[in-house]
């Protein structure tokens, strides 16, 4: 297990920059996540480190060797794919083994390593059958195992469990993240899942066209996103336009769609165009005589509902833009679409953005 | 109702009447006699060739089926010309089909794989072999013999060589055809996967792509043994007096002085392929061929 370091990466695929100057450390030991939409460039990422493509320009190092230039089978790396790629026509231990084999081990002591990984992953009866005969949890987890039979310098996780049904990836989540860190291997995972990358990692990568918008652990990410693109892409949030017009004490005020908003002040100028995010949960529905202090509020008239168990959300529409999500505890949600309604939320509970 | 483009009544017809009951098995039947009627169509040639050979009566110059007194007399009449033959066509026919696997998987491999420009032009030509009718081939082939024997004193027809290139040439498009198929549908993380836990390319290729692509080598080989062992067109051409192929010998037989021994032989050939085919099956068991290409 190592530490890697990218430098300056660049990588085309003829005309298109799939990859723009990227600059990543990852720590040892760490858990890493790389997230964003298809097309970002997680994924040619990870295959760069994997060196399954070269770079354009730039380094990458594992530990403190330079291994721009070493092909896939020279950089003692582990890899898990979306599908596993497990061989159909080798039984699992023969699977788990490939690595040891290939590097000319002991017959005995091969047989120990997969006895002992096929312990780990709870597994221990299976060695004799084929990838066909066991569920896709169960091959997800065999392709783990086969990823880090011989101990890798990093593990390498391609969307692992894109395949799997939603409580069987819940499950999986914990059961990868127990796995490496029982094995403290540094791991760099691949990801378009939002809570997965929350679940799981030590830090998060939020990607965008190529480019890193935001590095830092999931708590940082979600409540402090830089960008309207991680904003967005991270949990759900109301975002919409507003202008800076004046500055009160620590806070800006704000005017958006005719209504008057408090602001945490980030640092901007009066006159500044900025979007304005405000995460469902923060907003509540306020009685329209109250007193709201020091709190945003805006009149708004609902134009939808729908439930979902724990919460009802409710969509209001205040003129700005998209309706806004309120999130609601189901028995106190209106139900009367048109319902004239008023939403409140604390001023810093808003995420100011310029970018 | 009146008509709205949502409820779209008129389109159903038949939700508030009684489903149809089931009446006479008609399309139950007609798969039946399908079915048979396909069997018979395949099986009957050798149904009448191993019955004829049976024949032990008179003997004019027509097959006889059904046989009249059924006798095994003729197979002990078969020219020991025959097994020679025989013994030829199957090394011919063996060769040919590891030769097609030895040109036609790296071939498949090149034409799958490779971002060469013009690739559906080579893989045309590679296909070539199989357009054209044999016996041009055949003819072909001779012509090319006597031009490269009157250059340089070294003449191929009636040998071995001569008769072996000419088979390869037609066997290997067979074994191009399944391993491209198979290829196509390749998964390529399978040798990512090899590759990440260090294997090298050799390594990645005999013990990934090959045992995974092996179902389409077995179908191809089989192929081009077949054509090889029943290749007349292009064999008669390159042969010579005392060095024939079997389909040529029994041409030859059939064409001079018929008589049942012929089918005798052919009858043997027959079961011989029988109990080749069900060794196999028992040996390297069907389900073991199947899973190797399961994914």
């Amino acid at each position: 297990m190592s530490k890697v370091t990218l430098s300056n990466v660049v990588k085309k695929f003829g005309e298109f920059t799939a990859l723009h100057e990227l600059n990543l450390d990852i720590r040892e030991g760490e858990f890493l996540t790389l997230l964003g939409p298809s097309g970002c460039g997680k994924t040619t990422t990870l295959r760069l480190i994997a060196g399954f493509v070269q770079p354009t320009s730039g380094t990458i190092r594992l530990g403190e060797e330079d291994v721009t230039r070493v092909a896939p089978q020279h950089r003692e790396i582990g890899m898990v794919f979306q599908d596993y790629a497990l061989f159909p026509h080798m039984t699992i231990a023969d699977n788990i083994g490939f690595g040891l084999r290939e590097r000319r081990f002991p017959r005995e002591r091969i047989a120990a390593r997969v006895a002992e990984l096929l312990e780990l992953i709870h597994l221990p009866h299976v060695g004799d059958r084929y990838p066909a005969e066991v569920s896709g949890g169960q091959q997800q987890r065999i392709a783990v195992a086969r990823a880090v039979a011989y101990p890798p310098r990093v593990l390498l996780m391609d969307e692992p469990l894109g395949a799997l049904d939603l409580k069987l990836r819940e499950s999986m989540q914990l059961e990868l993240r127990r796995i490496q860190q029982e094995l403290g291997i540094t791991t760099v995972y691949v990801t378009h899942d939002q809570t997965e990358a929350m679940n799981m990692s030590d830090r998060i990568v939020v990607m965008n066209m190529g480019r890193i918008e935001q590095m830092g652990d999931a708590e940082d990410i979600y409540n402090h996103p830089r960008t309207r693109f991680v904003a967005d892409f991270v949990g759900q949030i109301n975002l919409f336009d507003a202008a800076i017009v004046g500055q009160a004490g620590n806070y800006l005020s704000a005017e958006s769609a005719g209504h008057r908003l408090r602001l945490p002040d980030p640092g901007v100028a009066v006159g500044t165009k900025v979007s304005v995010g405000v995460r469902p949960e923060h907003l509540r529905l306020i009685a329209s005589g109250d007193d709201h202090g020091d709190d945003n509020a805006i009149d708004g008239k609902l134009v939808g509902r729908t439930f979902a168990g724990n919460i009802t959300r409710l969509f209001i529409d205040a003129g700005l833009g998209k309706p806004l999500v309120v999130e609601s505890r189901p028995e106190n949600a209106p139900s009367e679409i048109g319902t004239a309604l008023r939403v409140g939320w604390a001023p810093d509970n808003s995420r100011v953005l310029t970018e | 109702m009146s008509y709205s483009p949502t409820n779209a009544t008129d389109l159903v017809q038949r939700r508030n009447s009684p489903p149809p009951r089931m009446g006479f098995p008609w399309g139950r039947l007609f798969h039946y006699v399908y079915c048979s009627l396909s069997y018979i169509f395949l099986l009957a040639p050798m149904v009448v060739v191993v019955g004829a050979s049976l024949h032990g009566g008179e003997f004019y110059t027509a097959i006889r089926f059904p046989p009249v007194e059924p006798s095994l007399r003729w197979y002990g009449e078969i020219p020991s010309s025959q097994f020679e033959a025989l013994g030829l066509s199957f090394l011919l026919a063996g060769g040919a089909a590891l030769g097609a696997c030895v040109i036609g998987i790296p071939a498949a491999l090149g034409i799958v794989r490779a971002r060469l420009p013009g690739r559906t032009f080579i893989s045309s030509v590679f296909r070539a072999p199989l357009q054209i009718p044999s016996i041009v081939t055949g003819i072909a082939f001779l012509q090319l013999y006597y031009l490269f024997g009157d250059a340089t004193g070294l003449y191929f027809q009636g040998t071995f060589l001569g008769l072996y290139l000419g088979h390869l040439f037609v066997a290997t498009p067979y074994v191009i055809g399944t391993v491209t198929a198979i290829l196509q549908r390749f998964d390529s993380r399978l040798e990512e996967a090899a590759l990440s836990l260090g294997a090298s390319r050799w390594s990645t290729f005999r013990r990934v792509t090959l045992p995974v692509i092996m179902p389409g080598v077995y179908a191809g080989a089989l192929y081009a043994f077949m054509v090889s062992f029943g290749d007349v067109p292009i064999s008669i051409f390159l042969t010579a007096p005392g060095f024939v192929t079997y389909p040529v010998e029994l041409f030859y037989g059939m064409e001079n002085d018929f008589n049942p021994s012929i089918l005798a032989s052919a009858s043997l050939v027959i079961f011989f392929c029988l109990l080749v085919l069900l060794g196999m099956q028992k040996l390297v068991g069907l389900d073991n061929l199947l899973r190797s290409g399961s994914r």
